[in-house]
């Protein structure tokens, strides 16, 4: 690219066929540029294999299991109990059900109320960091932020136990617990960078042109707070998955015989160490899971980190 | 050039940065940043206002362009009092622009080129093929269309920097704000970007308003140059006036600190003054003529009694007790 | 002259490669520089021409990866330093070269107080020599360095906290640090460029009274023309990471003779007016794709057949006077 400083003013020739090749060459170059960057760490690589994966042998367990028929009521007493073998990959529990197969029903539940919980708590919460982060200083900001304060003040566990306790205990019932309580990590997260962001030139640029306030919340903010927004929540599925679990654990979440990774690890504990495989695998799986989702995380991080020199 | 496009009177502008004192005896603490302002900007002509850190010249610039409101005060422009806008009417958004000084913070960095230049067009060219008009503004600022599908950290700085100079053209302005627009850029990036504002200045009939601390660069570029110390003009001149004549001791002591690179400009620097002392933070402003704690020529009522500007004839005006009025 | 003395310090065909998305970006390509003892010497070039990269070299700081070196040898006294142990190197690094950045906001930490960080410096740089200070040692000697430069009230000073201090005065604290291990190569990376006119003014005066009185060899690292013209004596002037003219520094101001040296100097805007020069056209190079021959060619407006094919050494056509540019070698050499 260079510079001339001729004045004389050609017409580009330039058809819209051309132009829209270059922008959708500029897309490539960009998808190839955040992939170089995301995979330069092979953690992070492993880390969305591991994701991808687990999304797949949930999404299709009932193809992949190979005892579909256990995730629901079933019981086979003759082969309760039974180690780790090439008919029961991962062993069988106390009734006799195959846990390989009941892992792969459990992570649904658990992927989708991480999904679910999640939908439902980033919208607002990054929504209201926007505004508060805006208007910092003003009224909504002190509306917003001490709102927020009072429900961060409350531990998202202890509320879905109560929530839990008082309605009917079930998985959306502790799911809607914990997405009031998890809201507001978000809206604190984006205040923090729209504080900042607001005093940026290009959004000062945009204020004295006279760009709407939707403009400048959503085209101008809300970009620059992407990325550490992708990496909160990569790392909170893993959250949600582990207090979903907590929930099943001790009896508020997924209702038996409905298989969760929580009430499986529950049910087991009675059994160990003797027959430690029907609590050790499904507690291995949430391991997995959590560390999947917390490496991706990172190189997400990674591949929106300004390039340096 | 007789109609001044734009005239600043009297402008104040303070802020208050926190609060001193005892509970139920509290007393806010203000920051006189612009403290008593007036100049005119003549249409087609570039002011060049100077000063170091402190000064308020990016306040004086800031109120221009309507991101701060006046504490008193006027700012005329084309003849309409402009100051008091609660929020400005989109006319008056049109016809001011800026440019800012960081090229690195100035563009949207998730925002591609085209989606930069557009924001302004959105706002104030509904009418027009907003794709073509991208093309035209990079064209006019002498960059290919291709460019357009660029994220900034793909550009160098100067760049960047004519990126944010087409962003503001867009919206056809006539007063053209410039605050420090090439003192992050290197000196042969600095040419060639001064030579296209030059350009388009002299193409679209452009006013501006050029705030820097460099005066070399004034040297070449403005046809009348202020001085601005803690909040307030010390000396206003045309170009060729004030670098033959320099008369305020700051405008001296600025003149002599600048690094040249030949005889013939060290000739050009008054070896009388020398730099010494700090600039005195703008919280807490000295007493009479702010600059007489660093001043050489020093006079006892320098610390009680601030000047008046003294007019010393061909629009060379200066604030200080060396050059009394009527004198 | 060089038979008589040996370089303090040598930088020869330093080459450094930066591995980034879609390739290496080659940024340094055979560097070479050499410097005598007693010299102030002036690195010059645009952003992202390599100096700071050079310097970073010479420190052994470079992130590596993604930086690689390629070739070339950095000799402090005769020594490598890429080649040193860790202990050898720290030596160097603390009396052997002492640094000053750009912002010294930065460069100080703002928990400690300037006393304790100084006192620290001075410590560990008494441990490397094995000697042992009593506290009250270092901080008599802390406080000799901040009256050096020509600070007011150093005990104050030296309870006191980064924040408290006014830019300059930082940027002197920083200078008093750098000193105070007696370095014998000061390298200062752009010294002034981050405070005001007049208070950079005073730093620059300040520096080149102490460099001068204690006879210290001095690398300066600036864009700034005016500041290498009043710090230095020798100037070397960088351009897409190699060296393209040395002289003394009197002499590249009044017969600069590289045609991007000399298109540097022509874009300074000058105190006498005139106007400005309209630059240097084009822009610097990709350095993942950087140009073949002379890296300079796409821009010169002397440009030759062979400067697109080869690229030209450094050599010198007057005392004390080198220039890589194939202008100036005479047609049959250049042909051989």
């Amino acid at each position: 690219m260079q510079v001339s400083t001729s004045s004389s003013l050609h017409r580009s020739s330039l058809s819209l066929e051309q132009i829209k090749q270059l922008q959708r060459a500029s897309r490539r170059e960009e998808i190839g540029r955040n992939w170089y960057k995301f995979s330069r760490n092979p953690i992070s690589v492993m880390g969305l294999l591991v994701v991808v994966t687990v999304i797949l042998l949930a999404a299709f367990a009932p193809y992949v299991a190979p005892y579909p028929a256990h995730a629901g009521p079933f019981t086979d007493f003759a082969n309760a109990k039974k180690p780790p073998s090439a008919t029961y990959w991962l062993g069988t529990d106390q009734i006799g059900r195959d846990i390989f197969s009941r892992i792969l029903f459990g992570m649904r539940s658990s992927l989708l109320m991480g999904v679910v919980v999640l939908s439902l708590v980033v919208p607002p919460g990054v929504l209201l960091g926007l505004l508060a982060g805006y208007y910092h200083n003003t009224w909504i900001d002190t509306l917003i932020m001490r709102v927020t304060d009072i429900f961060l003040a409350v531990p998202p566990l202890v509320l879905a136990l109560a929530v839990a306790s008082v309605l009917k205990p079930n998985l959306w019932n502790s799911m809607m617990a914990v997405s009031l309580m998890w809201w507001p990590w978000y809206t604190r997260l984006v205040y923090g960078l729209a504080t900042a962001l607001r005093n940026e030139y290009f959004v000062i640029a945009a204020e004295v042109t006279g760009a709407s306030t939707a403009h400048i919340l959503f085209r101008e903010i809300f970009p620059n707070t992407i990325s550490p927004i992708l990496t909160k929540m990569s790392i909170d599925i893993a959250w949600v998955i582990i207090i979903g679990s907590m929930l099943s654990f001790v009896g508020l979440g997924v209702q038996p015989p409905e298989p969760s990774l929580g009430t499986m690890i529950a049910d087991g504990a009675k059994y160990l160490p003797d027959q430690w495989w029907i609590a050790v695998f499904p507690a291995l799986a949430i391991v997995v899971i959590v560390l999947g989702f917390n490496l991706l995380g990172d190189g997400i991080r990674d591949m929106f980190a300004s390039e340096e020199a | 050039m007789s109609q001044p496009i734009l005239s600043v009177q009297h402008l104040k502008k303070y802020f208050v940065v926190g609060q001193t004192g005892m509970l139920g005896k509290r007393q806010p603490i203000t920051v006189k940043a612009v403290d008593g302002v007036s100049f005119d900007v003549f249409s087609g002509e570039t002011l060049g206002l100077v000063g170091e850190s402190g000064s308020g010249k990016s306040t004086v610039a800031y109120t221009v362009v309507g991101m701060y409101k006046p504490t008193a005060g006027k700012i005329r422009f084309m003849n309409t009092e402009i100051g008091t806008n609660d929020k400005r009417p989109k006319e008056l958004q049109k016809a001011i622009q800026i440019v800012f000084q960081d090229p690195g913070s100035s563009l949207n960095p998730r925002q591609n080129i085209k989606q930069i230049l557009e924001m302004p067009l959105r706002v104030h060219r509904k009418d027009r093929n907003r794709l073509e008009m991208v093309i035209y503004l990079l064209e006019i600022v002498g960059l290919p269309p291709e460019a357009m599908y660029k994220y900034p950290r793909m550009l160098s700085g100067g760049e960047k920097q004519i990126i944010g100079i087409a962003r503001a053209l867009a919206t056809n302005p006539s007063l053209v704000i410039l605050d420090e627009p090439t003192s992050a850029l290197d000196v042969s990036v600095q040419a060639k970007t001064i030579n296209l504002l030059l350009e388009l200045q002299k193409q679209f009939n452009l006013s501006y308003l050029f705030i820097t601390h460099d005066l070399s660069l004034m040297r070449n570029v403005a046809s009348r140059v202020a001085i601005m110390y803690l909040g307030k003009i010390c000396e206003i001149a045309n170009t060729a006036d004030f670098f033959r004549n320099p008369l305020h001791p700051y405008t001296q002591m600025l003149l002599s600190s600048i690094p040249v690179v030949s005889e013939e400009e060290e000739a050009l620097r008054p070896t009388k003054v020398i730099s010494r002392g700090e600039i005195p933070s703008p919280v807490n402003i000295p007493k009479g003529c702010s600059f007489h704690t660093r001043c050489p020529f020093v006079m006892p009522h320098c610390s009680e009694v601030d000047p008046e500007f003294t007019d010393m004839g061909n629009g060379h005006s200066v604030r200080c007790h060396l050059y009394p009025q009527g004198g | 002259m060089s038979d008589v003395t040996t370089p303090l310090l040598e930088i020869r065909d330093l080459s450094v490669n930066f591995a980034v998305y879609g390739g290496e970006l080659r940024v340094l390509d055979g560097v070479n520089l050499r410097m005598f003892p007693g010299e102030r010497i002036g690195l010059v070039g645009e952003t992202g021409c390599g100096k700071t990269t050079t310097m970073k070299a010479v420190l052994r700081v470079l992130p590596m990866p993604p930086g690689r070196i390629l070739r070339g040898e950095i000799l402090f006294k005769g020594r490598d330093i890429l080649k040193m142990r860790d202990s050898d190197l720290r030596l160097v690094r603390g009396q052997g070269i002492s640094m000053i950045f750009q912002d010294p906001t930065a460069a100080l930490n703002p928990v400690f107080t300037i006393g304790e960080q100084m006192q620290a410096v001075i410590q560990s740089n008494a441990q490397d020599n094995n000697l042992s200070l009593t506290r009250q040692r270092s901080w008599e000697l802390a406080l000799t360095a901040l009256k050096d430069v020509a600070l007011a009230d150093p005990e104050r000073l030296l309870k006191s906290y980064p924040i408290q201090l006014s830019g300059g005065m930082r940027q002197r604290v920083c200078i008093a640090m750098a000193l105070s291990t007696n370095p014998e190569i000061l390298i200062a990376d752009e010294p002034g460029t981050s405070l005001d006119v007049t208070i950079q003014d005073q730093i620059l005066r300040l520096l080149r009274d102490l460099v001068e009185s204690r006879n210290m060899s001095v690398i300066l690292i600036t864009h700034t023309l005016g500041v290498v013209r009043e710090l230095t004596n020798r100037v070397y002037v960088m351009y897409a990471g190699s060296i393209v003219e040395t002289a003394k520094t009197k002499k590249i101001f009044s017969q600069p003779l590289h045609p991007y040296t000399q298109g540097l100097i022509a874009t300074v805007p000058r105190l006498t007016g005139g106007g400005i020069a309209s630059g240097i056209p084009g822009r610097i190079p990709d350095y993942r794709n950087p140009p073949t021959g002379c890296r300079f060619h796409p821009r010169c407006p002397h440009v030759m057949e062979i400067c697109k094919r080869e690229k030209p050494p450094l050599t010198e056509i007057d005392q004390d006077h080198s220039v890589a540019c194939f202008l100036y070698s005479s047609n049959q050499k250049v042909e051989q």
